[in-house]
Protein backbone atom coordinates (compact mmCIF):
# COMPACT_ATOMS: atom_id res chain seq x y z
CA UNK A 1 0.00 0.00 0.00
CA UNK A 2 2.69 2.41 1.07
CA UNK A 3 4.80 1.41 -1.92
CA UNK A 4 1.93 2.20 -4.27
CA UNK A 5 1.55 5.72 -2.81
CA UNK A 6 5.27 6.27 -3.22
CA UNK A 7 5.09 5.39 -6.90
CA UNK A 8 2.31 7.97 -7.39
CA UNK A 9 4.54 10.67 -5.91
CA UNK A 10 7.43 10.09 -8.31
CA UNK A 11 8.21 12.76 -10.86
CA UNK A 12 8.12 12.33 -14.65
CA UNK A 13 9.53 9.17 -16.07
CA UNK A 14 12.25 9.11 -18.66
CA UNK A 15 9.78 8.86 -21.52
CA UNK A 16 7.85 11.87 -20.19
CA UNK A 17 11.07 13.88 -19.94
CA UNK A 18 11.94 12.92 -23.50
CA UNK A 19 8.46 13.91 -24.68
CA UNK A 20 8.66 17.24 -22.88
CA UNK A 21 12.08 17.97 -24.35
CA UNK A 22 10.88 17.03 -27.82
CA UNK A 23 7.84 19.28 -27.46
CA UNK A 24 9.91 22.20 -26.23
CA UNK A 25 12.30 21.70 -29.17
CA UNK A 26 9.41 21.49 -31.64
CA UNK A 27 7.80 24.59 -30.17
CA UNK A 28 11.14 26.41 -30.52
CA UNK A 29 11.49 25.38 -34.15
CA UNK A 30 7.87 26.39 -34.77
CA UNK A 31 8.38 29.84 -33.26
CA UNK A 32 11.55 30.34 -35.32
CA UNK A 33 9.69 29.21 -38.41
CA UNK A 34 6.80 31.65 -38.02
CA UNK A 35 9.40 34.37 -37.59
CA UNK A 36 11.10 33.37 -40.83
CA UNK A 37 14.29 32.08 -39.23
CA UNK A 38 16.07 28.77 -39.47
CA UNK A 39 17.66 27.07 -36.49
CA UNK A 40 21.07 27.65 -38.07
CA UNK A 41 20.38 31.37 -38.40
CA UNK A 42 19.19 31.59 -34.82
CA UNK A 43 22.36 29.82 -33.69
CA UNK A 44 24.47 32.23 -35.74
CA UNK A 45 22.62 35.23 -34.31
CA UNK A 46 23.08 34.07 -30.73
CA UNK A 47 26.73 33.18 -31.33
CA UNK A 48 27.34 36.60 -32.85
CA UNK A 49 25.65 38.33 -29.91
CA UNK A 50 27.90 36.39 -27.55
CA UNK A 51 30.95 37.72 -29.35
CA UNK A 52 31.81 34.85 -31.65
CA UNK A 53 33.47 36.04 -34.80
CA UNK A 54 33.73 32.66 -36.45
CA UNK A 55 30.38 30.90 -35.95
CA UNK A 56 28.65 32.51 -38.92
CA UNK A 57 31.50 33.53 -41.10
CA UNK A 58 31.58 30.40 -43.19
CA UNK A 59 30.31 31.12 -46.67
CA UNK A 60 27.68 28.87 -48.16
CA UNK A 61 29.46 29.13 -51.51
CA UNK A 62 32.44 31.12 -52.70
CA UNK A 63 34.85 31.40 -55.58
CA UNK A 64 37.95 33.50 -56.16
CA UNK A 65 38.00 32.31 -59.79
CA UNK A 66 41.48 30.80 -59.48
CA UNK A 67 40.20 27.28 -60.09
CA UNK A 68 38.54 27.68 -63.48
CA UNK A 69 34.91 27.10 -64.21
CA UNK A 70 34.36 23.94 -62.14
CA UNK A 71 31.91 25.71 -59.88
CA UNK A 72 29.79 27.17 -62.66
CA UNK A 73 27.47 25.95 -65.38
CA UNK A 74 25.22 27.13 -68.15
CA UNK A 75 22.12 25.53 -66.62
CA UNK A 76 20.82 21.97 -66.38
CA UNK A 77 24.18 20.29 -66.59
CA UNK A 78 25.47 22.36 -69.49
CA UNK A 79 29.06 23.59 -69.14
CA UNK A 80 29.81 27.21 -68.47
CA UNK A 81 29.29 29.11 -71.73
CA UNK A 82 32.39 30.33 -73.51
CA UNK A 83 31.34 33.95 -73.22
CA UNK A 84 32.27 33.72 -69.52
CA UNK A 85 36.04 33.49 -69.07
CA UNK A 86 38.02 32.55 -65.97
CA UNK A 87 41.44 34.15 -66.32
CA UNK A 88 44.03 35.60 -63.97
CA UNK A 89 41.80 35.18 -60.92
CA UNK A 90 38.98 37.07 -62.57
CA UNK A 91 35.66 36.15 -64.08
CA UNK A 92 34.72 38.15 -67.14
CA UNK A 93 31.50 37.95 -69.12
CA UNK A 94 30.64 39.36 -72.49
CA UNK A 95 27.87 39.03 -75.02
CA UNK A 96 24.64 37.45 -73.87
CA UNK A 97 24.71 34.37 -71.67
CA UNK A 98 23.70 33.06 -68.28
CA UNK A 99 26.11 31.54 -65.81
CA UNK A 100 24.81 29.68 -62.78
CA UNK A 101 26.70 28.96 -59.60
CA UNK A 102 26.59 25.17 -59.20
CA UNK A 103 27.18 25.20 -55.45
CA UNK A 104 24.19 27.42 -54.70
CA UNK A 105 21.89 25.94 -57.33
CA UNK A 106 22.46 22.35 -56.26
CA UNK A 107 23.40 22.23 -52.61
CA UNK A 108 22.43 25.32 -50.70
CA UNK A 109 19.65 24.78 -48.17
CA UNK A 110 19.39 28.34 -46.92
CA UNK A 111 16.59 30.48 -48.34
CA UNK A 112 18.02 33.72 -46.96
CA UNK A 113 21.55 34.81 -47.73
CA UNK A 114 23.77 37.58 -49.02
CA UNK A 115 25.43 37.46 -52.43
CA UNK A 116 28.68 39.40 -52.60
CA UNK A 117 30.50 40.30 -55.80
CA UNK A 118 33.97 41.72 -55.31
CA UNK A 119 35.37 44.60 -57.36
CA UNK A 120 33.02 44.38 -60.31
CA UNK A 121 33.97 46.54 -63.26
CA UNK A 122 31.55 47.16 -66.10
CA UNK A 123 33.78 47.99 -69.04
CA UNK A 124 31.10 48.51 -71.66
CA UNK A 125 27.58 47.60 -72.68
CA UNK A 126 24.12 47.81 -71.24
CA UNK A 127 24.77 46.11 -67.93
CA UNK A 128 24.80 42.82 -66.05
CA UNK A 129 22.50 40.96 -63.72
CA UNK A 130 22.79 38.79 -60.64
CA UNK A 131 20.32 35.93 -60.26
CA UNK A 132 19.04 35.09 -56.80
CA UNK A 133 16.46 32.62 -55.47
CA UNK A 134 16.67 30.96 -58.86
CA UNK A 135 15.82 27.37 -59.74
CA UNK A 136 16.17 25.51 -63.01
CA UNK A 137 13.30 23.53 -64.47
CA UNK A 138 12.91 21.35 -67.52
CA UNK A 139 14.51 22.66 -70.70
CA UNK A 140 16.65 25.17 -68.82
CA UNK A 141 13.56 27.20 -67.95
CA UNK A 142 14.68 29.07 -64.89
CA UNK A 143 12.53 30.79 -62.32
CA UNK A 144 13.81 33.39 -59.92
CA UNK A 145 14.88 37.00 -59.65
CA UNK A 146 17.66 39.24 -60.91
CA UNK A 147 19.18 42.40 -59.59
CA UNK A 148 20.40 44.37 -62.58
CA UNK A 149 23.16 46.98 -62.75
CA UNK A 150 21.58 48.50 -65.78
CA UNK A 151 22.85 51.65 -67.52
CA UNK A 152 20.67 50.67 -70.48
CA UNK A 153 17.36 50.80 -68.63
CA UNK A 154 15.63 54.17 -68.77
CA UNK A 155 18.89 56.06 -69.16
CA UNK A 156 20.49 54.26 -66.22
CA UNK A 157 18.88 52.42 -63.32
CA UNK A 158 19.10 49.64 -60.78
CA UNK A 159 16.22 47.22 -61.15
CA UNK A 160 14.90 43.89 -59.92
CA UNK A 161 13.06 41.54 -62.21
CA UNK A 162 11.15 38.31 -61.79
CA UNK A 163 11.80 35.43 -64.19
CA UNK A 164 9.18 32.85 -65.17
CA UNK A 165 10.12 29.86 -67.31
CA UNK A 166 13.25 31.68 -68.49
CA UNK A 167 11.40 34.85 -69.50
CA UNK A 168 11.68 38.22 -67.84
CA UNK A 169 8.78 40.13 -66.37
CA UNK A 170 8.51 43.88 -65.93
CA UNK A 171 10.71 45.11 -63.07
CA UNK A 172 9.08 44.99 -59.64
CA UNK A 173 11.60 47.47 -58.25
CA UNK A 174 13.34 50.33 -60.06
CA UNK A 175 15.68 53.06 -58.84
CA UNK A 176 16.65 55.60 -61.44
CA UNK A 177 20.39 56.31 -61.49
CA UNK A 178 20.92 58.57 -64.46
CA UNK A 179 23.83 60.36 -62.79
CA UNK A 180 25.58 57.24 -61.55
CA UNK A 181 28.95 56.51 -63.15
CA UNK A 182 28.32 52.92 -64.26
CA UNK A 183 31.58 52.30 -66.15
CA UNK A 184 35.23 51.72 -65.44
CA UNK A 185 35.23 51.83 -61.63
CA UNK A 186 35.31 48.72 -59.41
CA UNK A 187 32.28 48.33 -57.16
CA UNK A 188 31.37 45.77 -54.51
CA UNK A 189 27.84 44.48 -55.04
CA UNK A 190 25.79 42.94 -52.24
CA UNK A 191 22.31 41.49 -52.56
CA UNK A 192 20.69 40.65 -49.25
CA UNK A 193 17.91 38.09 -49.67
CA UNK A 194 15.69 37.93 -46.61
CA UNK A 195 12.11 36.67 -46.59
CA UNK A 196 10.25 38.60 -49.29
CA UNK A 197 12.62 41.57 -49.10
CA UNK A 198 15.61 41.98 -51.35
CA UNK A 199 18.15 44.73 -50.72
CA UNK A 200 20.83 45.69 -53.23
CA UNK A 201 23.90 47.58 -52.09
CA UNK A 202 26.73 49.10 -54.04
CA UNK A 203 29.88 49.66 -52.03
CA UNK A 204 27.82 49.16 -48.88
CA UNK A 205 25.19 51.77 -49.80
CA UNK A 206 21.61 50.63 -50.30
CA UNK A 207 20.53 51.50 -53.85
CA UNK A 208 17.36 49.44 -54.22
CA UNK A 209 14.89 47.47 -52.11
CA UNK A 210 12.34 45.13 -53.68
CA UNK A 211 9.57 42.93 -52.33
CA UNK A 212 8.09 39.78 -53.86
CA UNK A 213 7.03 36.45 -52.43
CA UNK A 214 6.75 34.29 -55.55
CA UNK A 215 9.98 32.37 -54.97
CA UNK A 216 11.06 31.30 -51.53
CA UNK A 217 14.31 29.47 -52.25
CA UNK A 218 16.93 28.97 -54.93
CA UNK A 219 20.50 29.71 -55.92
CA UNK A 220 22.52 32.39 -57.66
CA UNK A 221 23.96 33.17 -61.05
CA UNK A 222 25.04 35.92 -63.40
CA UNK A 223 23.78 37.29 -66.68
CA UNK A 224 25.05 39.63 -69.36
CA UNK A 225 23.35 40.84 -72.50
CA UNK A 226 24.00 42.79 -75.70
CA UNK A 227 27.54 44.12 -75.90
CA UNK A 228 28.30 44.03 -72.19
CA UNK A 229 31.78 43.31 -70.90
CA UNK A 230 32.08 42.92 -67.14
CA UNK A 231 34.79 41.51 -64.86
CA UNK A 232 34.89 40.69 -61.17
CA UNK A 233 37.44 39.44 -58.64
CA UNK A 234 35.35 37.33 -56.31
CA UNK A 235 31.97 35.78 -55.55
CA UNK A 236 30.54 34.61 -52.24
CA UNK A 237 27.22 33.68 -50.70
CA UNK A 238 27.20 34.09 -46.95
CA UNK A 239 24.61 33.94 -44.17
CA UNK A 240 22.88 37.27 -43.60
CA UNK A 241 24.41 39.39 -40.88
CA UNK A 242 22.15 39.76 -37.81
CA UNK B 1 16.44 -3.03 33.95
CA UNK B 2 15.60 -6.60 33.28
CA UNK B 3 15.23 -7.48 29.73
CA UNK B 4 11.66 -8.60 30.23
CA UNK B 5 10.52 -5.17 31.46
CA UNK B 6 12.31 -3.26 28.69
CA UNK B 7 9.97 -1.62 26.16
CA UNK B 8 9.68 -3.36 22.86
CA UNK B 9 10.88 -1.80 19.64
CA UNK B 10 7.26 -1.23 18.64
CA UNK B 11 6.65 0.71 21.87
CA UNK B 12 9.70 2.87 21.32
CA UNK B 13 8.65 3.51 17.79
CA UNK B 14 5.13 4.41 18.94
CA UNK B 15 6.56 7.06 21.32
CA UNK B 16 8.55 8.71 18.57
CA UNK B 17 6.88 11.57 16.67
CA UNK B 18 5.33 10.00 13.68
CA UNK B 19 5.91 11.63 10.29
CA UNK B 20 2.80 13.01 8.77
CA UNK B 21 1.25 10.80 6.24
CA UNK B 22 2.14 12.43 2.95
CA UNK B 23 -0.80 13.60 0.96
CA UNK B 24 -0.94 11.93 -2.39
CA UNK B 25 -0.16 14.31 -5.23
CA UNK B 26 -3.15 15.29 -7.33
CA UNK B 27 -1.93 12.88 -9.94
CA UNK B 28 -5.14 12.98 -11.94
CA UNK B 29 -5.06 16.77 -12.33
CA UNK B 30 -1.38 16.85 -13.27
CA UNK B 31 -1.87 14.14 -15.83
CA UNK B 32 -4.86 15.98 -17.27
CA UNK B 33 -2.87 19.21 -17.55
CA UNK B 34 0.00 17.44 -19.26
CA UNK B 35 -2.36 15.75 -21.69
CA UNK B 36 -4.03 19.05 -22.58
CA UNK B 37 -0.64 20.73 -23.07
CA UNK B 38 0.55 17.86 -25.23
CA UNK B 39 -2.62 17.96 -27.34
CA UNK B 40 -2.43 21.73 -27.75
CA UNK B 41 1.17 21.55 -28.94
CA UNK B 42 0.43 18.75 -31.36
CA UNK B 43 -2.62 20.64 -32.66
CA UNK B 44 -0.57 23.83 -33.11
CA UNK B 45 2.11 21.99 -35.07
CA UNK B 46 -0.43 20.10 -37.15
CA UNK B 47 -2.28 23.34 -37.97
CA UNK B 48 0.96 24.97 -39.06
CA UNK B 49 1.89 22.12 -41.37
CA UNK B 50 -1.65 21.92 -42.69
CA UNK B 51 -1.96 25.60 -43.56
CA UNK B 52 1.43 25.58 -45.26
CA UNK B 53 0.49 22.54 -47.35
CA UNK B 54 -1.48 22.29 -50.55
CA UNK B 55 -4.27 20.52 -48.72
CA UNK B 56 -5.86 23.88 -47.86
CA UNK B 57 -6.33 24.52 -51.58
CA UNK B 58 -8.67 21.56 -51.71
CA UNK B 59 -10.69 23.05 -48.86
CA UNK B 60 -10.90 26.46 -50.52
CA UNK B 61 -12.14 24.94 -53.76
CA UNK B 62 -11.13 25.63 -57.33
CA UNK B 63 -12.19 27.93 -60.10
CA UNK B 64 -11.32 29.00 -63.62
CA UNK B 65 -10.04 31.93 -65.61
CA UNK B 66 -10.48 32.98 -69.20
CA UNK B 67 -9.50 35.95 -71.32
CA UNK B 68 -7.82 37.20 -74.46
CA UNK B 69 -4.36 38.67 -74.91
CA UNK B 70 -3.39 41.16 -77.60
CA UNK B 71 -0.04 42.72 -78.37
CA UNK B 72 0.85 46.39 -78.49
CA UNK B 73 -0.78 46.86 -81.88
CA UNK B 74 -3.92 44.96 -80.96
CA UNK B 75 -3.13 41.68 -82.71
CA UNK B 76 -3.69 38.35 -80.92
CA UNK B 77 -0.58 37.39 -78.97
CA UNK B 78 1.13 34.07 -79.61
CA UNK B 79 2.40 32.63 -76.37
CA UNK B 80 1.19 30.88 -73.27
CA UNK B 81 -0.72 31.55 -70.07
CA UNK B 82 0.09 30.00 -66.71
CA UNK B 83 -0.69 30.31 -63.05
CA UNK B 84 2.47 31.05 -61.10
CA UNK B 85 3.43 28.39 -58.59
CA UNK B 86 1.34 25.69 -60.26
CA UNK B 87 1.80 23.46 -63.30
CA UNK B 88 -1.29 24.96 -64.93
CA UNK B 89 -0.14 26.20 -68.35
CA UNK B 90 -2.07 26.55 -71.60
CA UNK B 91 -1.02 27.87 -75.02
CA UNK B 92 -2.83 30.95 -76.27
CA UNK B 93 -5.27 30.23 -79.07
CA UNK B 94 -4.93 31.70 -82.59
CA UNK B 95 -7.21 34.53 -81.46
CA UNK B 96 -5.11 35.10 -78.30
CA UNK B 97 -7.70 33.48 -76.07
CA UNK B 98 -7.05 31.19 -73.14
CA UNK B 99 -8.96 29.33 -70.48
CA UNK B 100 -7.45 27.71 -67.42
CA UNK B 101 -9.50 25.53 -65.10
CA UNK B 102 -8.85 23.82 -61.79
CA UNK B 103 -7.09 26.84 -60.26
CA UNK B 104 -7.00 26.88 -56.44
CA UNK B 105 -9.36 29.60 -55.19
CA UNK B 106 -7.81 32.72 -53.70
CA UNK B 107 -5.30 35.30 -54.91
CA UNK B 108 -3.21 34.04 -57.83
CA UNK B 109 -0.73 35.41 -60.37
CA UNK B 110 -1.69 34.99 -64.01
CA UNK B 111 1.41 35.07 -66.20
CA UNK B 112 1.29 35.66 -69.94
CA UNK B 113 4.51 34.79 -71.76
CA UNK B 114 5.61 35.47 -75.31
CA UNK B 115 8.93 34.34 -76.75
CA UNK B 116 11.06 36.68 -74.59
CA UNK B 117 9.15 38.30 -71.79
CA UNK B 118 6.11 38.09 -69.54
CA UNK B 119 3.20 39.99 -68.09
CA UNK B 120 1.97 39.35 -64.55
CA UNK B 121 -1.61 40.07 -63.50
CA UNK B 122 -2.95 39.49 -60.01
CA UNK B 123 -6.35 37.83 -60.02
CA UNK B 124 -8.77 36.56 -57.40
CA UNK B 125 -10.09 33.09 -58.18
CA UNK B 126 -13.49 32.20 -56.79
CA UNK B 127 -14.42 28.58 -56.13
CA UNK B 128 -16.84 27.13 -58.65
CA UNK B 129 -16.66 30.14 -61.00
CA UNK B 130 -14.81 30.83 -64.23
CA UNK B 131 -13.75 34.44 -64.15
CA UNK B 132 -13.43 36.39 -67.41
CA UNK B 133 -10.56 38.91 -67.25
CA UNK B 134 -11.45 40.31 -70.68
CA UNK B 135 -8.76 41.63 -73.01
CA UNK B 136 -5.24 41.91 -71.64
CA UNK B 137 -2.74 44.19 -73.37
CA UNK B 138 0.69 42.64 -73.48
CA UNK B 139 3.48 45.18 -73.05
CA UNK B 140 7.02 44.37 -74.10
CA UNK B 141 9.08 44.58 -70.93
CA UNK B 142 12.43 43.55 -72.30
CA UNK B 143 14.20 46.79 -73.15
CA UNK B 144 17.47 46.85 -75.03
CA UNK B 145 19.08 47.54 -71.69
CA UNK B 146 17.91 44.24 -70.34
Amino acid sequence: MRKEKFSLRTAQGLVEYALLLALVALAGVFILRINGLTVAQAYCNVAAQLGSTTACEKAYCQDDFSGGNDNWNGGNGQPAPGSWKFENGQLCGSGGANLFNSCSMENMQAADYTIHLEDVVLNKGNGYGVYFRTTLGQGNKYNGYTFQYDPGYGGGAFIMRKWVNGKELAPFAVASAKNFDFYGEPHDIDIVVSGDTYTAKIDGVVVLVGHDSSYLSGGAGLRVWDSTNVCMDGFAITPNQP
Amino acid sequence: MPLESAPSLEDINADLPQPEEPQPAPAGKALWLRTVLLLLTVLLLAANFFWSSNATAALRGRGGLRGTVVNQVGHPLQGEALILGTNLLVPLGPDGSFEIQNIPAGPQSLIILDAYSGLETRVEIRAGETRDVGELHFQVTAEPGG
